[in-house]
């Protein structure tokens, strides 16, 4: 038990470290002086450029800039932002509520409707059945910006229930605003999940276990949470994983469309304007995240299904 | 135990070997759909009415049907239907690439993981589980952080991400495969491993790995439309469907969808039809898997 | 009066393809402590009978004649009767004890499940009851038992786990579906055993499924054998398998090979047994 959770753990440092590696050296694989690349077409004093070369250790060996920036990193220091001379690290800060709302607030909608939809598609088959199918079918064929602009026109421009663009002020306004971004990737996942459930679920209606569990005379709830629901749970939460990826990465684009400033347009702003330190800054917290999150999945799944902690390594 | 056993050349077909589709409406709908739009793709800039970059100042964001425009126009004026048709090459082009690039290699690391097994795979597994960590879209941000926006930059970005889905798939496929006793048994007749791979092994895992690709396609069409529409794809004056919604997204705002209207619909209807193929092949072989 | 007993059972089931008939007019009785052996080939309708007496019987099929288990027509049983019924009086064991645990269940609690469920024991006194029949089936350290998971068991052990929850609830009928079909040999011989032992000290009612002639003339007092869906021949064990009537019942005793038996010819197929007796019914 505890090798697995070693392994794990281990498993997780080791693919930051070596991500660290990639989202730091690539900034070398661009053909060209990387000074002149960190600084593009931008104007700036000579102090700055020597910030800019104490930052990233550009008089130095590749490798001792390599650690002079992943200890800043680990430390929390990411440097300077080019575009809006701040402190990286408070410059993503600022902006870290705002994402982490939306993705909240999208998830409590998919949660919701597609764990509900899901069990009730694999209870009901026939037409209940069919139709969640085909709207799923639908929704989850519908990219995350295009949905986003077909919620601005309903609800926007159309029946002005909702603002279509910026964060609000104070708690119940930034909720407010967020009711529509978070509405549009919630569309777009709760799809996933549906079929996801359904399938698992219908996968256990149709075992034996449960058909031997009925001929004993186990009925309704007991039958239902221990034989179905638990039995779904491992695939459900594998799902999870791609869950997580999709959000951290579709929060950015839903950002950038309902103009909000969170940490994914501070992303595609600071790629255009070639803020590098703050890219990288956001790159490694994206996969951070990712490979937090896989880890816990991961570590909470012998919880659930038993036979995990025999197998290991590559499933 | 009468009669020749025969020739051990023959192919021996298992449970996932392609097979003739039976009769569904929607997949002819969708194979007919995608054919149009590779056609267009490909004739696009020949049949579209106008110079999909002529301005007209004149008619901004003209609804369809108004004078020689069938579709209407955008918010310079300029006539969504050319657009439309010429867009078509280079939003589906990008996808190519992703598809054909992450299948490849896919292919190459997963086959010769599962093959050859022991050391070999133990490395390669590691490398693709390390590839996992980083979601496709990222990967392309970034990539074009380094190297500059354009339709080339996010495709090679999407297609390393893509390949550790088909790089797995394929090396447990082999891997089951290889542990089948027809797998010794040719063996022991003699045929050489290369053999037996490219002639029984292969065509038994091509049905996965054909849904596979074929859903692989619509996720690449999503996420490098996403990229154009973020800016970051292909660049003005070119344009794809993508970059038209995101410039189109002012004239929504405006009160006129048409600019986002024609091109998402596109895009959503190849999304869709693509879908279906995929999960076509993946019921079809579905308890078998 | 027979605990069980069945008379002119019928079973179709409607699909796309059209109507199939599974079951035509079978009659036979299982009086108390009695085992009843129903032997033939696959497809013949043996498990799908044994589904008809639980009243399991797939969705959507038409069912005529009737089951009477103790003065209660299951055909024509109210849920909660037919609940009652499947909580208490009838248990089933089956081929596969593998697929039929829920892999991620404990040993333990799949054993006492249905009884707590029910309200029949608190968990206490069934998980006493449970480690004590345990012991019943020779299974050694219950107690550790209870706690595992079945991928920590062999088939064996899990087989005589599937015996001990489906005599939890004290039933009075038990329906063995080849229970040791999957089973190697040895392990074969210990549950056919135990069967026996169980059935004699609790007067347990038994029908029990086997393709295997020679197992079932080891455990029962009657056989039916059937074919296509029809009892073609029953009668007590010696009788139907030492003096067979039915030609079909010939067939099937000399298409096994025996000890001693003659090596130079092959064996015949039931077909070919069929066709010299002159009949194809």
């Amino acid at each position: 038990m505890w090798r697995f959770i070693l392994i794990r753990l281990a498993g997780g440092a080791v693919t930051l470290v070596l991500a660290s590696f990639i989202v730091f050296g690539a900034m070398y694989l661009v053909p060209g002086d990387p000074l002149s690349n960190l600084i593009g077409g931008m104007n700036i004093t000579s102090e700055q450029i020597a910030i800019i070369r104490n930052q990233y250790g550009l008089d130095l060996p590749f490798w001792e800039r390599y650690v002079v920036w992943a200890t800043g990193a680990v430390r929390g220091d990411f440097g300077l932002s080019l575009q809006f001379q701040q402190n990286v690290t408070n410059l993503i800060a600022s902006r870290i509520p705002t994402t982490a709302m939306l993705v909240v607030m999208s998830t409590v909608w998919i949660v919701l409707g597609g764990l509900v939809l899901g069990a009730v598609a694999a209870f009901k088959a026939g037409r209940v059945d069919r139709a969640i199918i085909g709207t799923t079918a639908i929704t989850a064929a519908v990219p995350v910006f295009i949905t986003s602009l077909l919620l601005i026109y309903t609800f926007s421009v159309g029946l002005r229930w909702f603002p279509a663009f910026g964060n609000g002020t104070g708690f119940w306004d930034q909720v407010y605003h967020l009711v529509l971004p978070s509405l549009a990737m919630g569309i777009f996942y709760i799809g996933l999940v549906t079929r996801t459930t359904r399938a698992a679920m219908r996968t256990e209606l149709e075992s034996d276990y449960v058909a031997v569990a009925r001929i004993r005379g186990i009925v309704g709830r007991p039958l239902f949470s221990r034989h179905i629901f638990r039995t779904s749970l491992p695939t459900i939460m594998t799902l999870s994983s791609v869950l997580i990826a999709g959000m951290l990465v579709s929060s950015q684009i839903v950002e950038v469309s309902f103009g909000l400033s969170g940490i994914g347009s501070l992303l595609i702003q600071s790629v255009k304007s070639v803020d590098f330190a703050v890219v990288q800054a956001i790159t490694m917290l994206v996969i951070t995240v990712f490979v937090v999150t896989n880890l816990i999945v991961d570590l909470l799944m012998p919880l659930i299904d038993p036979r995990v902690v025999r197998g290991g390594g590559n499933r | 135990m009468t009669g020749q056993i025969p020739a051990a050349d023959a192919l021996l077909r298992t449970d996932t070997t392609v097979r003739l589709p039976r009769r569904d409406p929607w997949l002819f709908a969708s194979i007919g759909w995608l054919a149009l739009v590779v056609l267009i793709a490909i004739v696009g800039p020949w049949i579209a009415p106008y110079d999909p970059n002529t301005v007209d100042l004149r008619a901004i964001n003209a609804p369809p049907g108004t004078a020689g425009h069938l579709l209407g126009t955008d918010q310079l004026g300029r006539d969504l239907l050319s657009r439309l048709l010429v867009g078509a090459r280079l939003t589906l082009i990008g996808p190519l690439i992703v598809i054909v690039g992450s299948t490849l290699l896919g292919v190459i690391i997963g086959g010769v993981s599962g093959w050859i097994g022991g050391w070999v795979d133990g490395l390669l597994s590691r490398i693709i589980d390390f590839l996992f960590a980083f979601p496709g879209l990222l990967l392309a941000i970034f990539a074009v952080a380094l190297f500059g926006p354009g339709v080339v930059t996010p495709a090679i970005a999407l297609a390393i991400a893509f390949t550790p889905i088909g790089a797995r798939l394929m090396r447990n496929l082999v891997m089951r495969e290889v542990r089948k006793d027809y797998v010794s048994s040719l063996r022991v007749l003699g045929f050489s491993g290369v053999g037996i791979f490219v002639r029984h092994v292969f065509p038994n895992v091509s049905a996965p790995m054909l849904s596979q690709t074929v859903l692989g396609f619509s996720y690449a069409v999503v996420d490098l439309a996403a990229i154009s529409y973020l800016g970051l794809g292909v660049q003005p004056p070119e344009f794809d469907w993508g970059l038209m919604i995101s410039e189109g997204q002012q004239s929504l705002l405006a009160g006129a969808p048409w600019p986002v209207l024609w091109p998402s619909i596109m895009i959503v209807l190849v999304v869709i039809a693509f879908n279906h193929m995929g999960e076509y092949i993946i019921d079809r072989y579905q308890r078998r898997f | 009066m027979p605990l069980l007993s069945i008379r002119g059972l019928s079973l179709s089931i409607s699909g796309r393809r059209g109507t199939n008939v599974v079951l035509t007019d079978v009659s036979f009785d299982v009086d108390e402590g009695e085992c009843v052996a129903l032997v033939g080939e696959s497809g013949s309708g043996k498990s799908m009978t044994t589904k008809c007496i639980v009243g399991a019987q797939p969705e959507g099929s038409e069912i005529s004649g009737s089951v009477d288990f103790a003065g209660t027509d299951i055909t024509r049983a109210s849920r909660s009767t037919l609940l009652r019924m499947r909580r208490a009086e009838v248990a089933m064991i089956y081929q596969d004890p593998r697929s039929g645990i829920n892999p991620i269940q404990r040993v333990g609690d799949f054993v006492v499940e249905a009884v707590v469920a029910s309200g029949a024991l608190t968990q206490q006194a069934a998980r006493t009851r449970a480690i004590e029949l345990m012991r019943a089936v020779r299974l050694r350290n219950p107690e550790q038992i209870m706690m595992r998971y079945p991928f920590e068991l062999s088939g064996g052990m899990l087989q005589r786990v599937m015996i001990v929850s489906a005599l939890m609830g004290s039933p009075r009928l038990l329906l063995c579906d080849e229970p040791t079909t999957a089973l190697d040999v040895t392990n074969q011989a210990e549950v056919v055993n135990i069967l026996g032992d169980l059935q004699k000290k609790r007067r347990l009612a038994m029908v029990f499924i086997t393709h295997d002639l020679d197992l079932a003339a080891a455990i029962s007092d009657r056989v039916c054998v059937m074919r296509d869906g029809r009892i073609v021949e029953s009668g007590t064990t010696s009788q139907v398998l030492n003096a067979p009537s039915h030609p079909y019942t010939k067939a099937l005793l000399s298409s096994r090979p025996t000890l001693g038996g003659d090596t130079a010819t092959r064996l015949p197929t039931i077909a070919e047994t069929l066709a010299a007796e002159g009949a194809e019914r």
